[in-house]
């Protein structure tokens, strides 16, 4: 039993000419003895022939192709493949790192030309941040505000002014309270301090000096008693006068009215 | 331990060895020394795997742009010869699994076993010996692929069991065994269809 087990397991080496003389031997005459090892025998035996048929198919596939042409198909790699690629990147880049380091510089250069289109101080980027800045606007809103409220002041003070003036043509002995009340007078000088106190506004800095001279004026005019006297209206009309208070005002009025939109 | 240059040295050819320093320094008539050297040797191999001439060439030619790209990475301690095959070898087994994919409908042994005893022919007509090769091949392509690298090898490459040993980097005992097998495997088929 253990020569048929041995000899099995030698069979295919034996037809592979993979044996020595001596196993070989051995073989061939424990087969001559034993039949289910003869039977064994002849199906590999059968088998080997058939394996034999595609040998000899590919021996005809060989000999079939006309290796002449085939050569010049063959060694056509070197010609065209060695690779013209590796030429224009160095050793250490791959394709990868250069490809890499492009996508760097292009984000780089994106994020620069950004910068230099919202935070550079060029007339068009201020124009840009101009629109965007929303407390800008309101500082524009503001000052513009303030310059009406302004010019209305000097307008009313203006008139006030003028009718002192005009008192000194009629030398009469009218009281000031007929043409003006102590209460008007009164809102003006409230008025007159919170424009003194808040004018920030570079435009307005000139009426600055001519508002604290209205207010002397209006204080002046405020102590006086309700009875007034003719020499009290003339050094009022001397006061305005020396200073040229109307022609300031005018001037002034124009001036703010020329930055109106 | 036997070293690997060892174990090559019996059967390289000197003249090899000058081809291969040769072709690394980028000598193109060396290279067609090893094209013309190799290439009925990997036709064989290929045609082992696939049966089909077109695409055994196929497998030639690609086997020859992979040497040429990667002759560079061959180590000069190792045997060229291996190198070569087992690039040949790989590229095949890439190439059948993509074909496999295309193909849907395998069969295993049995079913052509099965389907084989069925419809038996006169052994004398010439039509039978065209069948016993039409199942040799479909029992062939439908081995392990261990024991189909060592049945090409074996039979269409007629290498003995220490070279095959060699070139697929495993033991004589593996190489023998597998064999074994693949061979008992066709037998069944080969065998039950008569």
């Amino acid at each position: 039993m253990n020569d048929c087990k041995r000899v099995k397991k030698l069979l295919v080496a034996y037809f592979s000419d993979e044996l020595g003389t001596m196993e070989v031997d051995q073989v061939k005459a424990h087969v001559e003895k034993c039949q289910s090892c003869q039977i064994k025998y002849h199906q590999i035996q059968e088998t080997f022939r058939g394996i034999g048929y595609l040998q000899e198919d590919c021996n005809q596939a060989v000999k079939a192709k006309d290796w002449g042409s085939e050569a010049v198909r063959l060694n056509r790699p070197p010609v065209s493949s060695k690779p013209a690629d590796r030429r224009y990147f160095p050793f250490y880049l791959s394709r990868w790192k250069v490809s890499s380091f492009a996508l760097a510089t292009v984000f780089i250069l994106g994020l620069m030309a950004g910068y230099f289109l919202f935070y550079s101080t060029d007339s068009t980027g201020s124009k840009l941040k101009e629109s965007v800045n929303f407390n800008g606007a309101m500082n524009r809103i503001e000052t513009t505000l303030s310059r009406r409220q302004i010019l209305d002041y000097f307008r009313k003070t203006q008139l006030l002014l003028t009718g002192v003036m005009e008192q000194c043509h009629i030398k009469s002995g009218i009281p000031l309270n007929k043409w003006s009340s102590t209460e008007q007078i009164k809102i003006l000088l409230v008025k007159n301090r919170y424009f003194s106190q808040d004018l920030n506004d570079p435009q307005l800095m000139s009426s600055k000096n001519l508002l604290r001279k209205i207010e002397l004026i209006l204080y002046e005019m405020l102590i006086m008693k309700e009875e007034i006297t003719c020499e009290q209206i003339q050094r009022l009309q001397r006061l305005i006068h020396q200073e040229r208070l109307l022609l300031k005002i005018r001037l002034i009025e124009k001036e703010l009215s020329s930055y109106e939109v | 331990m036997i070293e690997k240059t060892g174990r090559n040295f019996f059967y390289e050819a000197p003249e090899e060895r000058d081809l291969v320093q040769r072709v690394k320094k980028g000598d193109r008539q060396a290279f067609t020394g090893i094209v013309t050297l190799y290439r009925k040797r990997i036709f064989r191999l290929a045609y082992g795997f696939f049966h089909d001439r077109d695409d055994a060439m196929e497998i030639v030619q690609e086997t020859f742009i992979r040497i040429f790209e990667k002759i560079d990475n061959f180590d000069e301690h190792t045997h060229f010869r291996n190198w070569i095959y087992r690039i040949s070898l790989n590229l095949c087994i890439d190439y059948y699994r993509k074909f496999k994919k295309k193909n849907q409908n395998q069969e295993n042994l049995y079913q052509i076993f099965q389907h084989q005893a069925k419809t038996t022919i006169n052994p004398e007509d010439h039509m039978f010996i065209l069948k016993q090769k039409q199942i040799l091949r479909r029992s062939i392509s439908l081995l392990p692929k261990r024991q189909k690298l060592i049945f090409v090898l074996k039979h269409y490459g007629h290498y003995k069991y220490k070279e095959i040993a060699d070139i697929l980097n495993i033991s004589i005992g593996g190489v023998k065994s597998s064999h074994h097998r693949s061979i008992n495997k066709i037998k069944k088929v080969f065998v039950g269809m008569r």
